[in-house]
């Protein structure tokens, strides 16, 4: 499920996708680019547990600002906040997909509240198919980008941050070489 | 001539400081409300575009999370009061 690589999922669908149209990749970041926003979340559950410490080291005339209530409502409102910010990262890394069908490629792109971008071209369409990995992160963990060139409207297809970018390359080149091959012989 | 004063108290009333402030604290927990209906917004329109076996559990926790915030809301216009 979490996999950068998913491959038949189960249950999984697209908003146009045809009926006689199925699912044989879903690709998404690896997991390990979820690790800045991971440890960022961890932080800002833990930062209030250092603030009653903070407090003590002002002065005891130090006047008061906040009611109880207002802090209160105020340590709810910062845990709500990590959550959500926890939440909204989680979403925008699980639904920044490619999916790949057995007609087609989608590209699909949610990045914050007010951007929506659905992009997608036919398998017969793809001309070239490139996969790299660099910098030292990239190397290390073997995460990379994949290009994909079309001769549709959209020229070119990218999508960064997969695991075992190689792999991927060479499952959608097998298949656009018998889609390619199927449609030939037809 | 013009001096500072030496005593913040002297320009606001301290019965009114945790008025302003609890009234900047439902401000922030308004926008966050906001912020938490956009969120639930998203999830929806993500769900359609995106349908995967994970659909009913992040619409759960979407309005949820809206849930609490206007409890959150709540809690802050009669702290107000």
């Amino acid at each position: 499920m979490l996999g950068s690589l998913q491959e038949n999922p189960k249950h999984t669908s697209y908003e146009g996708r045809d009926e006689d149209e199925r699912i044989k990749y879903v690709i998404r970041k690896s997991t390990l680019t979820a690790v800045p926003w991971i440890i960022a979340s961890i932080m800002l559950f833990i930062i209030p547990m250092f603030v009653g410490y903070v407090i003590s080291l002002f002065p005891e005339n130090t006047p008061v600002i906040f009611d109880s209530g207002s802090v209160l409502i105020i340590t709810v409102l910062w845990y709500l906040f990590s959550f959500g910010f926890f939440f909204q990262n989680l979403l925008s890394w699980f639904f920044n997909v490619l999916v790949i069908t057995n007609k087609k490629i989608v590209d699909v792109d949610f990045v914050g509240f007010l951007y929506k971008n659905i992009s997608e071209t036919t398998l017969d369409k793809v001309e070239d198919v490139t996969s790299n990995v660099s910098g030292p992160l990239g190397v290390t963990f073997n995460i990379g980008a994949l290009y994909i060139q079309t001769a549709a409207e959209k020229r070119e297809f990218e999508f960064h941050g997969i695991e075992d970018p190689s792999k991927v390359r060479d499952v959608l080149a097998d298949l656009v070489e018998n889609i390619k091959k199927h449609a030939h012989h037809n | 001539m013009r001096t500072t004063t030496d005593n913040l108290e002297n320009l606001i009333a301290p019965e009114m400081v945790t008025t302003i402030t609890d009234f900047v604290v439902l401000i922030m927990v308004g926008g966050y409300a906001l912020f938490s209906f956009l969120l639930m917004r998203q999830i929806k329109l993500m769900n359609r575009s995106l349908a995967t076996p994970m659909a009913s559990l992040y619409t759960f926790i979407g309005r949820l999370h809206f849930a609490v915030s206007l409890i959150l809301l709540l809690a802050a216009l009669i702290n107000l009061s």
